[in-house]
């Protein structure tokens, strides 16, 4: 593989130098140091109690049937987690997220409960607009054309050649408003340009100069994909290599999360300056057939986060990941077999600096009264507080205002090692 | 409908909207007399293209923002789609480019001087595209060559807005 140091000597060269946006760019001389922000969305709304839940709670227990719940006994119990949340009460993690639950253990994940929007929307739309946004009022959303992600990376000023990457086929709302992000997929294709070097040269020409949006956006694909494609390892054949996973991590076999991931993987290795990453998973809008739909899409969740993880294992000490999703699901299961949209979530935060084996924030109980509007976990601790410890204590940001406007930052909750 | 149509904002509109990949072929379907077929691995590009038609996960709908239709997996996308289409990649039809300008071999300028407005709906960025390919403009074109520069014309950021 081409290291930062054969593509700088490309550069130099000449080889790369001709890139309009390329020549003249250098390397971030923090790339290594600056920590990489996975942000793994749920989309569709994760039924969160069903994920991870208080197993012995009366309310749960008699508002859901099996199926449709964590358990504590029986050949599909949930993995128990050892917690401090709530005296007496017993929160397990969903049978299928046993990779979760030993990274639990190990003291790498941590669990921040019922998290979620302050704003009382169960729209997707909105929901997810409003978080990719980093914001949680709706007459707001015209003020803000930008994503949370993108200003953070603006805020850091980064000179990398692929700060930013998208691993769905369109830019993550979230990175809206980085002209850098790359979105892609799957790397496993390559991303040479259609039609070879003759169409290659021929673009270079047709878009070297102009401001309008698309002349600009087409110079920075080209200077992105000569970056990306100058170090993605190909076979005599001009095929790209299988990807090969380091310590031992097994991915499932497809799938556009597990491609995701290791697109992710490979650009994070690559010492192009990735220091941020939007991996989707989707279709967890469950309002019927929930059981073993979500159960498969646990199980591959759970095997393929880890798997990413230790696949990055070199970069523990410089990685987080978190997992959101833009809301729960209501407590009471309907007549489908499945849920409906509700409101208070899980947030999972995983990384080698967090202090992990312990489930964070304010149970607010599942009792009637207790509920949002009387059927939804209510939210205790809003989504921006966990992005906000996150950007202040791993990520060097001093000042969260224009990330996450509007958003006074509470009290830390302490999820990450000093 | 008058004072919108004839307002300064809605003349300074044109070529600010980037077209989605679906209309950005369908322009070039309509603009180039292609006759079209739809096949699956055209429609497979146009999915990779980041419009999923009937497939977009979270029940969103896709973002109206250039951004999204303009980062660097589309804008690679979009050329593929766009050239694929002129070069009949996914066995979608063939055009004729020396059709609307009398047929057989002719002169790249003559090419340009009747693509170039039909597809971007402006007449300038000829002397690009010409070096872009190698060509003078009285260089006469064989129809492999002269389908290559209408499709690099397709390419070209003008026929990428509306």
């Amino acid at each position: 593989m081409l290291t930062r140091r054969h593509l700088l000597q490309g550069v130099a060269a000449g080889t790369l130098a001709t890139i309009p946006g390329l020549s003249g760019l250098a390397f971030a001389e923090t790339a290594a140091e600056r920590d990489l922000l996975v942000v793994v969305f749920l989309r569709g709304g994760c039924d969160a109690l069903n994920l991870m839940a208080p197993v012995n709670d009366r309310s749960y227990l008699d508002a859901r049937p099996p199926e449709l719940r964590v358990l504590d006994a029986g050949d599909r119990q949930g993995h128990r987690l050892d917690s401090d949340l709530v005296a007496g009460l017993d929160f397990r993690l969903h049978p299928e997220a046993r990779p979760l639950a030993e990274l639990y253990r190990a003291g790498h994940l941590a669990i921040v409960a019922a998290t979620g929007l302050s704003n009382a929307t169960r729209s997707h739309f909105v929901a997810q607009d409003l978080i990719e946004r980093g914001i949680a009022d709706e007459q707001k959303r015209l003020e803000r054309d930008t994503g949370w992600l993108a200003r953070y990376i603006a805020l850091g000023a980064s000179k990398a050649v692929v700060p930013a990457v998208s691993a769905n086929p369109g830019v993550s709302a979230a990175l809206l408003g980085d002209a850098a992000a790359l979105a892609v997929p799957d790397l496993q294709g390559g991303i040479g340009i259609p039609g070879g070097e003759p169409v290659r040269a021929a673009l270079m020409r047709l878009y070297r100069a102009g401001d309008d949006v698309v002349t600009r956006a087409g110079r920075q694909a080209l200077a992105n994909i000569a970056a990306v494609e100058a170090v993605l390892p190909r076979a005599p054949d001009g095929k790209v290599t299988p990807y090969q996973p380091e310590n031992g991590a097994s991915y499932d076999a497809g799938g556009d999360f597990v491609r995701g991931l290791q697109s992710v993987a490979r650009l994070a290795k690559a010492e192009l300056g990735l220091t941020t990453a939007v991996v989707d998973c989707a279709s967890w809008d469950h309002h019927e057939g929930e059981p073993g739909r979500f159960n498969n899409m646990v199980g591959q969740l759970a095997r393929n986060l880890a798997a990413f993880y230790n696949d990055m294992a070199k970069s523990h000490d410089r990685m987080t990941i978190v997992v959101l999703s833009e809301f729960g699901r209501r407590l009471r299961a309907n007549r489908s077999q499945g849920t409906d949209h509700g409101h208070g979530g899980h947030t999972l935060v995983l990384g080698g600096h967090v202090q992990g084996g312990r489930l964070y924030g304010k149970w607010p109980g599942l009792s009637t009264p207790e509920l949002d509007r009387g059927v939804d976990l209510a939210v205790t601790t809003d989504y921006r507080a966990v992005l906000a410890e996150l950007l202040t204590r791993r990520l060097g940001v001093k000042d969260t205002g224009t990330i996450l406007p509007g958003f006074a930052p509470p009290q830390p909750l302490g999820l990450f090692k000093a | 409908m008058r004072l919108i149509a004839t307002s300064p904002d809605f003349a300074r509109s044109a070529h600010t909207k980037v077209k989605r990949p679906l209309e950005l072929a369908a322009s070039f379907v309509r603009a180039s007399g292609l006759d079209f077929q739809p096949t699956l691995a055209m429609l497979g590009e146009l999915d990779g293209s980041g419009q999923r038609l009937f497939g977009w996960g979270p029940p969103t709908g896709h973002p109206d923002a250039a951004d999204y239709w303009t980062s660097t997996s589309a804008m690679r996308r979009r050329w593929s789609l766009t050239l694929g289409l002129a070069e009949n990649w996914w066995s979608t039809g063939i055009f004729d480019p020396a059709h609307p300008i009398g047929g057989g071999e002719v002169a790249a300028a003559s090419v340009l001087d009747y693509w170039l407005p039909a597809l971007t709906g402006r007449g300038e960025g000829g002397g690009e595209l010409l070096a872009a390919m190698n060509l003078e403009a009285d260089s006469v074109l064989a129809t492999d060559q002269a389908r290559r520069l209408v499709a690099l014309t397709a390419l070209s950021p003008g026929f990428q807005t509306r």
